[in-house]
């Protein structure tokens, strides 16, 4: 239903309406901040990334003139080569520090504000200790929570595969979990 | 079986029932109970995965600050108005060819993929006709030339037939010349033959003109004939041996033919060509009665070789004119007899005219002047 509707505002942006883009940008604009704040780790990176991937994705729009049959794969498709080329041009620069007061985490008292501060630096301490695709792939399906036909076409694989790799990920977050506890 | 081999068997194994026992507890059932379907030997292995899957998801909702979101759209806009500027306002031929590529609606690409080949067509056309306009018999781009008078004439509808043919045959004659002058005499029969066909087809144009209107273009004709007598003698002249036979045999039916000519005219006939030779102009038919107003390629008279060799081709046509230039001469209305003496002679000649008229024309060697 979701995927119907965003076809028909990406129609609309091709026949030349703006505002239809900006309704896109709405419905988009959390889940594609929220990956790519996990990605980079940086909060000030994450939303100037979020501006060029949407702007990327307007300008592949109208560059191919056709829609997209699964926008939401296509625009994570957009963000994930957005990140690479972000690490390619940059060094990676993911201090911890800006986690502190970061995007908001929808959270109660100020007690929670701090723990969940605090579970999220842990675990974006270990998310950045693996390889990109495992990242990728767990990003995508426990965070972003998407199905492993959706992850699979963010990577451009089947969803065997998808499933695979989802296996192979957790478990080296294991091995990372277990080498930092063996440290302590 | 190698340990490498197992354990990416086993782990296509493991993936599948850790995907399982995720799905059971994402329906809400209890992490014990979805475990105890997975098999045995790998529930270790899938309860060890489990704490790492459940804190991912239970990763704090990160949402962008209030200020981003607040600022990123209208920023995002300003940008892509930006940009959609910068599409539309592409140099001139940028944009054509983006158009020709298709990326509007495939009828424009249609359209223009259209027009883009009508305007190559047109330069090829336009530099194949320029390129070909010097060619000569032989050449590769002469077919091209004969091509472009074939289509000027089919412009020109077949009221200029003869005026255009009339051309093409001096053209020929010129083509010779310049194939003489280059030493080709090898392609020097080719375009004699050229041009024995453009005359016919000059005749045959001859022929459809309405009777009142042969007598003028008779006598031009003749007049032109035999300035191309002139020039193929002079052909003759310059031409090696081996050239020689085809311009004497061409001058000969140039000859042959002007006597036609010639007869036609003096022949005291109907309007009509008999055997194809128009009727005289001082004919007493009607038809020679309408010869009323001079024939334009008259206008070329005064520098006729036969009339600067005192010669008279033709005669007044009408017994008016017959009378005029007897009574008062005009200047320019007799007929031109001898250069070198600075008067013409005007002499009608006219059978049916009321008076022979003989006049002195003032002008050097000028030209017949008819006057109704």
């Amino acid at each position: 239903m979701e995927k119907r509707e965003l076809r028909h505002l990406l129609q609309r942006v091709l026949r030349g309406d703006v505002e239809a883009f900006g309704a896109f940008y709405e419905r988009m604009l959390d889940r594609i901040f929220r990956y790519l704040f996990y990605r980079t780790g940086h909060l000030q990176d994450a939303e100037d990334l979020t501006e060029e991937v949407f702007l990327k994705a307007w300008e592949a729009l109208h560059r191919t003139r056709e829609v997209p049959d699964h926008p939401e794969a296509w625009l994570y498709r957009i963000a994930h080569n957005a990140v690479v080329d972000h690490y390619r041009t940059r060094k990676m620069h993911a201090s911890l520090d800006d986690l502190k007061g970061p995007p908001s985490a929808t959270t109660d008292t100020p007690e929670d504000a701090v723990l969940a501060t605090e579970r999220l630096q842990d675990l974006m301490d270990k998310l950045h200790r693996l390889p990109p695709i495992y990242q990728q792939v767990l990003i995508c399906r426990f965070i972003q929570g998407l199905s492993h036909k959706e992850v699979a076409q963010v990577l451009g694989t089947n969803e065997n595969h998808a499933r695979i790799l989802q296996y192979r990920a957790l478990k080296r977050l294991r091995e990372e979990m277990a080498k930092e506890e063996g440290h302590e | 079986m190698s340990e490498a081999f197992h354990e990416a068997f086993s782990g296509e194994e493991a993936a599948y029932w850790l995907d399982v026992c995720l799905e059971q507890m994402a329906q809400g059932r209890p992490r014990e109970e979805a475990l105890q379907r997975v098999p045995e030997a790998y529930r270790a292995e899938v309860a060890s995965l489990l704490p790492m899957a459940q804190a991912l998801q239970e990763a704090p909702r990160v949402t962008p600050r209030k200020d981003f979101r607040r600022q990123a759209w209208p920023r995002l806009r300003h940008a892509l108005a930006q940009r959609t500027s910068a599409r539309q306002g592409t140099s001139w031929p940028w944009r054509f060819f983006r158009l020709s590529q298709g990326t509007r609606s495939s009828r424009w690409s249609v359209v223009w993929a259209g027009l883009m080949a009508l305007l190559a067509a047109l330069f090829v056309g336009v530099t194949l006709t320029y390129a070909s306009a010097d060619a000569l018999p032989g050449d590769p781009l002469y077919p091209v030339k004969i091509w472009t008078e074939n289509l000027q004439l089919w412009l020109a509808g077949p009221e200029r037939d003869l005026e255009l043919y009339e051309r093409f045959v001096q053209r020929r004659l010129e083509e010779i010349h310049a194939l003489m002058v280059l030493g080709r005499y090898e392609d020097v029969p080719q375009a004699l033959q050229r041009w024995e066909e453009q005359r016919q087809r000059l005749t045959a144009a001859f022929q459809t003109l309405p009777p009142d209107q042969r007598a003028y273009v008779l006598t031009a004709l003749l007049q032109r004939e035999a300035v191309h007598e002139q020039q193929l003698a002079r052909l003759i002249e310059d031409a090696p041996p081996q050239a020689q036979s085809a311009l004497a045999q061409a001058y000969e039916t140039s000859q042959k033919w002007r006597e036609a000519l010639q007869q036609a005219l003096e022949a005291p006939t109907d309007c009509g060509p008999a055997s194809g030779a128009p009727k005289p102009p001082h004919s007493t038919s009607p038809c020679a009665e309408n010869n009323t107003s001079p024939h334009p390629s008259e206008k070329g008279h005064d520098n006729d070789p036969e009339r600067e060799k005192g010669q008279a081709p033709t005669q007044s046509p009408s017994p008016e004119a017959g009378q005029t230039p007897a009574a008062e001469p005009t200047p320019g209305q007799g007929q031109g007899q001898g250069q070198g003496q600075g008067r013409g002679q005007g002499q009608d000649e006219h059978p049916q005219g009321p008076g022979r008229g003989r006049g002195k024309g003032k002008g050097k060697g000028q030209g017949q002047r008819r006057k109704p």
